[in-house]
């Protein structure tokens, strides 16, 4: 998700044609390189998940030894999306902090930390995985997985070592036009080592079992919180639907359908169904009553036609 | 071709079922009878296609006439143009399915199969009459079967439903009978009047009597396509019908109303719907809406899907009251993508029903582990309800949000983004019943022995799942058979603006 | 003149002829059973009725005292099918009856009536055929001999009848000392609007609505529906009926022309309160007679409607919506008379279940009400349309749409029959009945007329050409 809004964050810093146009290029650069290490870190959780039948992250821990692969794979994929060369994510990465840096400054500092950011959670996950206690997992009926499930991690783990290396600032810009993209080291050196500094934290935190997370995690206290539950924007979210749009529309909708709408159907019914029971009154069997109301009608339509209407 | 072989097969084959003995030979009569119709259908296209392609420009093809009520000017006077085509293929569509799914129907089995026959009958012929009163005489010939199919065959308070149904259809059938003779009335052709379609749409009404008439048509028509707010029969009929009955309902009976307001009332009175049209969007956007919105509350998957039907149907209305080239289109391509959809969505739903006997979607869950291919058609039939691309009802709300917005008033953009909004409801109704009776744990442990789809279930899902996709897939065919059948109307939609 | 009276009076002499065979039968020794003799009775009225068919001329006999043409020859026809219809209608129900002959000695009374009724040229003939045909009928509607109710209807309607003619006459005679004329031919010339013409008529029609039970000279038709046995109240609520009516559109189309803006408005007050407080009191019944017999007055206030229309359509229709009432009333009186004959059940709770035991008959029972609905494809369909569409011919929409919401009404009430046929489950329902052949031939006859009359424009183009419009 973080890495969408780099990519967004890439376009709105773009402007058309020519130099100016590469944060559209890194942008694109970006998704490219982003849709290998992604898909690696995906299908090596798959294979893991696979092994210990759990999500949870609780559960696992100390695997490198039981999927050496997948292992191998995850780690090159955590490296190439926290931006170490020369793995793919730090070229694309590069261009678009370039175009941020051109844009403003700000923005640049912001993208800046994200990187570090980036690199200390994708590394806390690797080392929870991989790494911290020994396994729990205990010998299983199935190893690894098949070569099936293998084979598309290496692939995948291939591409997100090496798709940085493909030229795409030639193919694809903002105009059409090749944009020549070169590495300036001065100006990567503070990402990547924003991104190392993040390495290095995520290692002293989680490579072994410690105690080392909760006691910062109790000093960041409210921050960390917030930070867990994923700022509450599901809560808010789930606040909107649950509370606001479902009971606050939803159910009026529905209510006023049933005894408004339809209501008034139905006491189109009704009414017609009291009126025929109120003039049944007149049909009480009685002939004399018959020959009142016959010539009540002869003399309603005299006075009517000769009257009032002539 | 001759068009009336349309009409004369489903009834030669709804009389030769009062003959037939048992439920056997009852159902095979009825399949035979459902796929000749299907062949002829699809024969049609294919003669229209090529008679388009060798440079047949006029409006109506195969026209026929003949003159039925000579001193009152009434005429057997049949004809199709691309909108009647794209009709006409819907309800052979949903007509072989309706019969494949009621395939084990044990109890009255010849009666149900004769009024689902001569439902279509209905269909048919109102499709193909250019004469409105005997497309008046064709529409009503579609109520009484669905009075009966419901009452007899229903559940639920069946009765209840039934009578509201027919009721409300008749009260729509009488509007529309008043707007009809009032626009007889008015027309003059050498001194006579006429109920011809196209001769009316030759001369001019007097822009003050469609003000007059424009209304009851266009409200009549409406009540059968669910028009806010006369829709309340939408979801008790659909609920307490059978799953044919629900599936004909929802697929062809909703869409006569439709085509009514878009072919007599939108095509004869342009004037009017120029006039109207705030009227029609605004009732149209609440609708679309307020139907969601309703939708999401429902927990019997019937009513769901009636009440979603409600908004659907909106999307019809939305485009005819835009006026422009493409939202009608959309309007029309969105009639034919509800009517397969909600005819797949029924019958998944009967599907279900009657193994599980519940469609209350607590007391489902977990269906996709015992019964994959009914919850497959289900998912399908959720996600094109939703408007996922690849099916056809991305392709026609597509369609009629375009065109909505080539409608330069604010308020009708207004309008427009208000109904756009309204999938996100959608999405959120369906997700949520398919998750709820499909993934999971199983509810019941009964549930575990369940069957999945037999042989003519899966027939049934897969043709309408064919027709779906074919049009979610490639659009175009469906686009270039509506489109020359919307030019003419816009012609007259532009005349009317052009004497402004 | 020559022989004249003998063809142009045909069909009248035709009746007669029956009349005078069912006498002798009765004066003869031999005694015959009952069954013979409705046989014999169904194959005179048939030949009757066939005999009506051909070689028919018009014309004019004593003094225009009596008219005849294409148009009345049909109208008479009519009246003979309908009465050949309820003949074979009765034959369950007089199977076991001690007085047959007396019965259709009555019935045939009555139809003589109406036929010089109809061909009357004059107010006076009219006048006579009038009461020809209604005195009988009081007898008719005693003739369930052990029923207190039937004694009841007969009484009711007897009454009433004579008040009602009362007023007839001192129309008639108003009329007479205004413009010194009863002739039909000669009227016409003689009307101007003259309040006191007005009053006259006022008092024509009052006498007229009486016999089509139009509101609210309507009040003496449920009670004498009621009680009187089935097939006289179907006879009361088809034949009688329909003969007034045939009456009533020639006189208001020709005679009464002068006055066409007032007697419009009075139809028209006259038809929506039929329309309205007929469906109104339809709804809450429970007896199927006393249903079909406000049903009926509410099928009135449609072919007033028709009659409104004072044009060539307009008559056209309403002896065509006649035509068709005349086979889908008798549709539907036909199953009740033969349940109640049977079983002795006349209200709606008894025929829950129907379907389950009696397929057949709830068959004609639900398409005749179709049918008297107006929901196609039954000829009822096309005879209401062409009904309304004459009336809006004079662009009054108002009493279009009343029209329109009295349909809505109307169906609801006898989808309610149906449903009770269909839908209800019972535990006791109506026994598996045996229909005896000449009512199963009466059903066949009136679901073809239901199901082509409609269909088979000619049948409408026909009256149309016959009829000569306003």
């Amino acid at each position: 998700m973080s890495q969408i809004g780099y990519m967004m964050f890439a376009l709105g810093v773009s402007k058309y044609g020519g130099e100016n146009g590469l944060g559209f290029t890194g942008s694109m650069f970006h998704l490219f390189t982003h849709a290998f290490f992604k898909s690696s870190l995906f299908l090596g959780a798959g294979a893991v998940i696979h092994l210990v039948h759990s999500n949870d992250m609780r559960d696992m821990g100390g695997l490198r030894k039981l999927m050496p692969v997948t292992h191998i794979v995850f780690l090159i994929a955590c490296l190439a999306i926290a931006g170490i060369p020369p793995f793919s994510g730090f070229f694309s990465k590069e261009d678009i902090l370039t175009a941020a840096y051109h844009s403003n400054r700000l923005v640049y500092t912001v993208a800046l930390l994200t990187t570090g950011l980036t690199a200390f959670y994708m590394f806390r996950l690797y080392y929870s995985i991989f790494w911290s206690r020994n396994t729990t997992v205990q010998e299983t009926h199935h190893g690894e997985g098949t070569l099936s499930m293998k084979i598309p991690l290496v692939i995948l783990g291939i591409c997100s070592l090496l798709a940085g290396f493909v030229p795409i600032s030639k193919w694809v810009t903002s105009d059409g036009a090749a944009l020549e993209t070169h590495i300036e080291p001065g100006f990567s050196a503070l990402p990547v080592l924003l991104a190392l500094g993040g390495i290095g934290m995520a290692t002293l935190l989680y490579k072994s079992e410690n105690t080392l997370p909760r006691t910062i995690a109790s000093l960041l206290g409210g921050f960390y919180r917030t930070a867990y539950k994923k700022f509450y924007i599901d809560e808010v979210y789930l606040f909107i639907t649950k509370k606001i749009i479902f009971n606050g529309i939803g159910r009026p909708a529905a209510w006023i359908d049933k005894n408004i709408v339809d209501g008034f159907m139905n006491l189109l019914a009704n009414i017609t169904g009291r009126i025929s029971e109120f003039i049944r009154g007149f049909q009480s069997g009685k002939v004399q009553n018959y020959a009142l109301y016959f010539f009540a009608g002869i003399i309603g339509l005299a006075v009517v036609f000769i009257y009032l209407l002539n | 071709m001759n068009l009336s072989l349309l009409i004369i097969l489903p009834l030669v084959t709804a009389m030769a079922v009062l003959f037939c003995k048992g439920l056997k030979q009852v159902r095979t009569v009825s399949l035979i009878g459902a796929s000749a119709q299907f062949l002829s259908a699809l024969g049609l296209l294919w003669v229209y296609w090529k008679e388009r392609a060798a440079g047949n420009n006029s409006q109506f093809l195969f026209d026929f006439n003949y003159t039925w009520f000579a001193p009152l000017k009434i005429h057997y006077h049949i004809g199709v143009d691309g909108i009647s085509v794209a009709m006409i293929l819907l309800t052979a569509f949903v007509v072989i399915a309706g019969v494949l799914v009621s395939w084990t129907q044990e109890t009255l089995n010849k009666e149900f199969f004769f009024l689902l026959l001569f439902l279509s009958v209905g269909a048919y012929g109102y499709f193909i009459s250019l004469d409105i009163f005997t497309l008046f005489f064709f529409l009503e010939v579609a109520v009484i079967p669905k009075f009966l199919l419901i009452g007899i065959w229903g559940s639920g308070k069946k009765e209840y439903s039934a009578m509201k149904l027919a009721l409300m259809l008749m009260a729509g059938s009488s509007l529309v009978l008043v707007g009809l003779l009032g626009l007889y009335y008015n027309t003059n052709l050498d001194g006579a009047h006429s109920f011809d379609l196209v001769e009316i749409s030759r001369m001019h009404i007097d822009t003050a009597v469609q003000n007059l008439f424009f209304p009851f048509a266009f409200i009549g028509f409406g009540i059968f396509t669910a028009l806010f707010p006369f829709h309340t029969w939408v979801p008790d009929g659909h609920s307490s019908a059978p799953t044919a009955a629900s599936m004909f309902l929802a697929g062809i009976s909703m869409k006569l109303g439709g085509y009514g307001c878009l072919r007599v009332a939108t095509y004869l009175m342009p004037d009017a719907a120029h006039h109207y049209a705030p009227v029609i969007i605004l009732l149209a956007t609440i609708a679309i809406i307020y139907g969601a919105f309703a939708t999401m509350m429902q927990k019997d998957l019937k009513y769901i899907n009636a009440y979603s039907s409600v908004s659907h149907c909106g999307f019809v209305l939305l485009g005819i009251g835009m006026l422009t080239q493409t939202s009608i289109t959309g309007a029309v391509m969105q009639m034919v993508s509800h009517g397969l959809m909600t005819a797949l969505f029924f019958a998944a739903i009967g599907m279900i029903y009657s193994r599980t006997h519940t469609r209350m979607v607590e007391q489902l869950g977990g269906l996709l582990k015992v019964i994959p291919f009914i919850s497959t058609v289900f998912v399908i039939a959720g996600l094109c309800s939703l408007g996922l691309p690849g099916f056809s009802g991305f392709v026609a709300e597509m369609t009629v949000f375009m065109g909505s917005w080539q409608n330069p008033d604010k308020w009708y953009r207004l309008a427009t983004i208000l109904s756009c909004a309204s999938i996100v409801v959608t999405a959120v109704y369906i997700l949520r019943a398919a998750g709820r009776s499909l993934m999971g744990v199983v509810a019941n442990n009964q549930y575990n022995q369940l069957t999945d789809a037999t042989w003519n279930e899966r027939l049934a899902a897969g043709l309408l799942i064919i027709g779906i996709v074919a049009i979610g897939i490639a659009p175009f065919w469906l686009y270039q058979l509506i489109t020359p059948g919307t030019e003419f109307i816009m012609q007259q939609v532009g005349k009317a603006v052009s004497l402004k | 003149m020559g022989l004249d009276f003998l063809i142009l009076m045909k069909q009248e002499w035709a009746v007669i002829a029956i009349l005078f065979i069912l006498l002798f039968i009765k004066v003869g020794s031999k005694e015959w059973n009952n069954e013979n003799i409705l046989n014999l009775v169904n194959v005179l009225l048939l030949a009757n009725f066939v005999a009506g068919l051909f070689g028919n001329r018009d014309g004019i006999l004593f003094n225009e005292m009596f008219k005849t043409n294409q148009l009345i020859v049909t109208e008479k026809n009519i009246l003979s099918l309908g009465t050949y219809i309820i003949a074979l209608q009765s034959y369950s129900w007089l199977k076991n009856h001690k007085h047959v002959l007396e019965f259709y000695m009555l019935l045939l009374s009555t139809l003589l009536g109406m036929f010089y009724m109809i061909s009357a040229g004059n107010l006076l003939m009219f006048y006579l055929g009038l009461e020809l045909s209604s005195i009988p009928l009081a007898a008719l509607a005693n003739f369930d001999l052990e029923k207190r109710k039937s004694s009841e209807a007969a009484f009711k309607f007897i009454i009433s009848s004579a008040f009602s003619s009362g007023l007839l006459l001192f129309g008639i005679s108003l009329v007479y000392g205004l413009t010194g004329t009863l002739t039909f031919s000669d009227l016409s010339q003689h009307l101007n609007g003259s309040p006191l013409q007005i009053f006259a008529f006022i008092l024509l029609i009052a006498g007229f609505s009486f016999k089509i039970s139009a509101v609210p000279f309507h009040l003496w038709t449920a009670d004498v529906y009621e009680g009187s046995p089935v097939t006289v109240t179907s006879y009361f609520s088809v034949i009688s009926k329909a003969a007034v009516l045939f009456v009533l559109v020639t006189v208001l189309y020709t005679v009464f022309k002068p006055l066409a803006i007032t007697w419009y408005n009075i139809l028209y007050v006259l038809s929506v309160l039929t329309m309205v407080i007929g469906n109104l009191f339809a709804i809450r019944q429970r007896n199927l007679k006393r249903f079909l017999a406000f049903s009926s007055i509410a099928q009135v206030g449609f072919i007033l409607i028709g009659i409104t229309g004072s044009s060539h359509a307009g008559s056209a229709s309403v002896v065509y919506f006649v035509l068709i009432y005349t086979f889908s009333n008798l549709g539907a009186f036909g199953v009740i008379s033969l349940v109640s004959a049977i079983t002795g059940k006349e209200h709606i709770e008894d025929y829950k279940g129907f379907y389950k035991s009696n397929p057949f008959l709830s068959w004609v029972l639900a398409i005749s009400l179709f049918s008297l609905a107006g929901i196609p494809p039954t000829a009822g369909f096309f005879g209401k349309f062409f009904l309304i569409m004459a009336g809006a011919g004079q662009g009054n929409y108002l009493l279009i749409i009343i029209a329109a919401i009295n349909m809505i009404v109307s169906l609801y009430y006898y989808l309610k029959v149906v449903k009770a046929i269909f839908m209800d489950a019972n535990e006791h329902p109506i026994e598996k009945l045996r229909i005896p052949p000449s009512p199963r031939l009466a059903f066949y006859i009136c679901i073809a007329g239901i199901l082509l009359t409609g269909l088979m424009s000619y049948v409408y183009e026909y009256i149309f050409s016959l009829s000569t419009g306003f």
